[in-house]
C-alpha cells in the first residue's frame, strides 16, 4: 500500500530536479558562511582541504544518499526511518529507530532556518522602502539587526515586524509545500533558481566594477584566495572545510533522501547527483566567493574586512552589507535596488532550503499515517509555528544557536557517520554500489568504491572524535555561558530532546499498524 | 593579487565550471532520458 501511495508524487522533469536539489542544497551558506569561513581559516589554504573534502566526503555522501533515497522511494519509504529499515531488509529493529535523526533533525533546522530566512525576506522590504538607509556606520547597521532578531529590543522594530514577515515566510512555504512535489517544489525551484543566478551575476557585476576606496576589490578576492601555508598544518582548518562541506551540500540532514525518493528505478542517480553538487558548488566558488567579501573589503579595507568577517555570518552578510549598498555611488534608488537583489537573493537562496528540510516530516505524516498532503503541511508548519516562536522569543539567550549547533553542525556528521556505515557495512558496498549504478548514466569512477567503503567513514569519525574532544565536551558542559541564559540553554535541549522523544513513539507506532498486514 | 591566488582561483572557478557544462551538456543532449522522464511523469 505505501508503494503505491509515494508513488503518487513524482517529479515532473530531470532538470526540475536537479534545480530542486540545488535549491536544497545553494543556501545561506553559499554566500555567507563560505566567504567567512575561507576568510577566516587562511584563505587560498582553506580551499585545499576544501576541495579533498569535496572528493572524499562530498561527493561519495552525496552519491550514497542519492542512492539510499531511490532505493527506499522504490520500496514505498520516502523517510530514513523507512530506508534504514530497507537496507537492512528489515533484520535490524533498530535501524528505524536511529532513522529518527533523519525525520527530526531535519525538521528542528527547519524550523530555526525559516525564522532566519524571514530576517531576509524584512530586509528585502526595507531594501526596497530604505528602512535602513541612514544608518551608514556598522554600529548603526548592527543596532538595526539586533533590534529585528531580538523582538524584546524595540529600540528600532517593534516585535510586530519580525513576527509578521515570520508568518509570511511560514505561509508562503505552506502554500509552496501543499501544491506538491511537481506542482510546488519543483515550480519553485524552476523559477527561484534562475532569479537567484540572474541576481548573483548582477551583483557580482556590481561588485567586481566598483570604485577603488579603502582598496580594490581585487583585493578582496586576494583575500579570498592567497593562502596562509602555515595554516595547512592546523587541523581546525581541516575540520572547518569538512564542516562547511555538510552545510553547503545539505549532507546528513535527510532532505536529499526524500527528492531522490520521488524517483523511479529506471531514473538515473549518478549523473543526477554529481549535477547538483557542481551546481552548488559553482553557486558557492564562483559566486558566493566573489560578493560578500571583496565588497567589504572595498569599503572597510582588508583589516576592517576580516574583523567584520570574524564576527560571523550576519556581520558580513546584513551588517556590512547594508553599510555597502548605501555607499554605493549613483542616486539612492539603484544602491535600494541593489541591496533589493542581495537580500532577495538570500531569501531565494533559503526559501528552496526550508521546502527541502519540511519535507521529510511531510512525507513521513503521509505515508505512515495516511495524511492527505495538506493536512501533513498544516501539521507541520504548526508545529513549526510553535518551536519558531521559541526561537524567537529566547533568541537573546541562544535558543536558535544551541539547536544549530547540535543538530545543524554536530548532528550532521553524526546522521552521515550512521548511514555511511549501513550503507557500506550493513547494506554492503557491493550491493550499494550496484544500487547506484542502476540506470546510470554515468559509470563512477572505480576509485570512488573503496573511497566510500573506508576513507568517507573514517573520515567522519576522525570528525567526530576531534570535535568530541575540542568543541562538543565544552558546549555540552555550557562554559562561558552567562549564568542567566543557561536555563534557556536547558530548555532548548529539552525540546530537541522532546521532538526526538515524539519521533521515536511516532515510529514504533508506525510500524506497529504495519504489523498485521505484514 | 599574489599571481598564485590569481591562478588558484581562475583554476578552482574554471574547473567548477567546466564540471558544471559537462553535467548538464550530458542531460541535456538529444537523446537523454529527462525528455522520457517529462513525459512519464504521473502528476503530483
Amino acid at each position: 500500500m505505501t508503494i503505491e501511495k509515494h508513488a503518487q508524487e513524482r517529479w515532473g522533469s530531470r532538470i526540475g530536479l536537479i534545480l530542486a536539489m540545488a535549491g536544497n542544497a545553494v543556501g545561506l551558506g553559499n554566500f555567507l558562511r563560505f566567504p567567512v569561513q575561507a576568510a577566516q581559516n587562511g584563505g587560498g589554504t582553506f580551499m585545499i582541504p576544501y576541495f579533498i573534502s569535496f572528493l572524499i566526503l562530498g561527493i561519495p555522501l552525496m552519491w550514497i544518499e542519492w542512492g539510499i533515497g531511490r532505493f527506499g522511494g522504490t520500496r514505498g519509504h520516502g523517510t530514513i526511518p523507512g530506508m534504514f529499515d530497507a537496507l537492512t531488509d528489515g533484520k535490524k529493529k533498530w535501524a528505524k529507530y536511529v532513522g529518527v535523526l533523519g525525520l527530526v533533525m531535519p525538521l528542528v533546522i527547519f524550523i530555526y532556518y525559516t525564522y532566519i530566512v524571514s530576517w531576509m525576506l524584512g530586509f528585502s522590504f526595507f531594501s526596497i522602502t530604505g528602512g535602513y538607509f541612514g544608518l551608514e556606520s556598522v554600529e548603526g547597521m548592527r543596532g538595526f539587526l539586533g533590534s529585528y532578531q531580538d523582538i524584546f529590543d524595540s529600540s528600532v522594530h517593534g516585535p510586530a515586524i519580525t513576527i509578521g514577515f515570520f508568518l509570511v515566510t511560514i505561509a508562503f512555504l505552506g502554500w509552496v509545500l501543499s501544491k506538491g512535489i511537481s506542482g510546488g517544489i519543483e515550480k519553485l525551484a524552476l523559477i527561484g533558481m534562475p532569479v537567484l543566478f540572474l541576481f548573483a551575476f548582477v551583483l557580482l557585476w556590481r561588485v567586481l566594477t566598483l570604485p577603488e576606496a579603502l582598496a580594490a576589490p581585487v583585493d578582496g578576492l586576494n583575500f579570498i584566495w592567497n593562502p596562509e601555508w602555515s595554516s595547512l598544518s592546523d587541523p581546525s582548518v581541516w575540520l572547518a572545510a569538512a564542516g562547511q562541506m555538510f552545510f553547503t551540500l545539505s549532507l546528513g540532514v535527510g532532505s536529499i533522501h526524500t527528492y531522490a525518493s520521488y524517483l523511479r528505478e529506471k531514473d538515473d542517480v549518478t549523473l543526477t547527483g554529481l549535477s547538483t553538487a557542481a551546481t552548488n558548488e559553482f553557486a558557492e566558488i564562483v559566486l558566493g566567493g566573489t560578493i560578500a567579501i571583496p565588497a567589504a573589503v572595498v569599503f572597510f579595507g582588508v583589516a576592517g574586512a576580516q574583523e567584520i568577517a570574524a564576527g560571523g555570518t550576519f556581520d558580513l552578510g546584513v551588517v556590512a552589507m547594508g553599510v555597502v549598498f548605501q555607499g554605493l555611488p549613483g542616486p539612492e534608488m539603484g544602491a535600494r535596488i541593489f541591496s533589493f537583489l542581495w537580500f532577495f537573493l538570500l531569501f531565494v537562496a533559503g526559501i528552496t532550503s526550508s521546502v527541502a528540510l519540511a519535507s521529510p516530516s511531510i512525507a513521513f505524516l503521509q505515508e505512515e499515517y495516511n495524511f492527505d498532503r495538506k493536512k501533513s503541511v498544516r501539521t507541520i508548519m504548526a508545529v513549526a509555528l510553535v518551536f519558531g516562536f521559541m526561537n524567537m522569543l529566547f533568541y537573546r539567550h541562544g535558543f536558535l544557536g544551541e539547536w544549530d549547533y547540535w543538530v545543524g553542525t554536530f548532528g550532521l556528521v553524526v546522521f552521515a557517520a550512521v548511514e555511511v556505515i549501513l550503507f557500506s557495512f550493513i547494506f554492503g558496498i557491493d550491493r550499494g554500489w550496484d544500487e547506484m549504478h542502476k540506470s546510470a548514466d554515468l559509470q563512477i569512477p572505480k576509485i570512488f568504491k573503496p573511497i566510500m567503503h573506508w576513507v568517507t567513514p573514517l573520515f567522519l569519525f576522525v570528525i567526530l572524535a576531534w570535535w568530541g574532544k575540542e568543541q562538543a565536551l565544552p558546549v555540552l558542559l555550557m562554559d562561558g555561558q552567562l549564568p542567566e541564559d543557561v536555563p534557556y540553554l536547558w530548555l532548548s535541549r529539552a525540546m530537541m530532546v522532546l521532538l526526538t522523544v515524539v519521533g521515536m513513539v511516532l515510529i514504533k507506532k508506525a510500524w506497529a499498524r504495519k504489523a498485521p498486514a505484514a | 593579487m599574489t599571481n598564485f591566488a590569481l591562478g588558484f582561483m581562475l583554476i578552482s572557478m574554471v574547473s567548477v565550471t567546466v564540471l558544471v557544462v559537462y553535467c548538464y551538456f550530458r542531460i541535456l543532449r538529444p537523446g537523454s532520458s529527462d525528455a522520457e522522464t517529462e513525459t512519464a511523469d504521473p502528476g503530483a
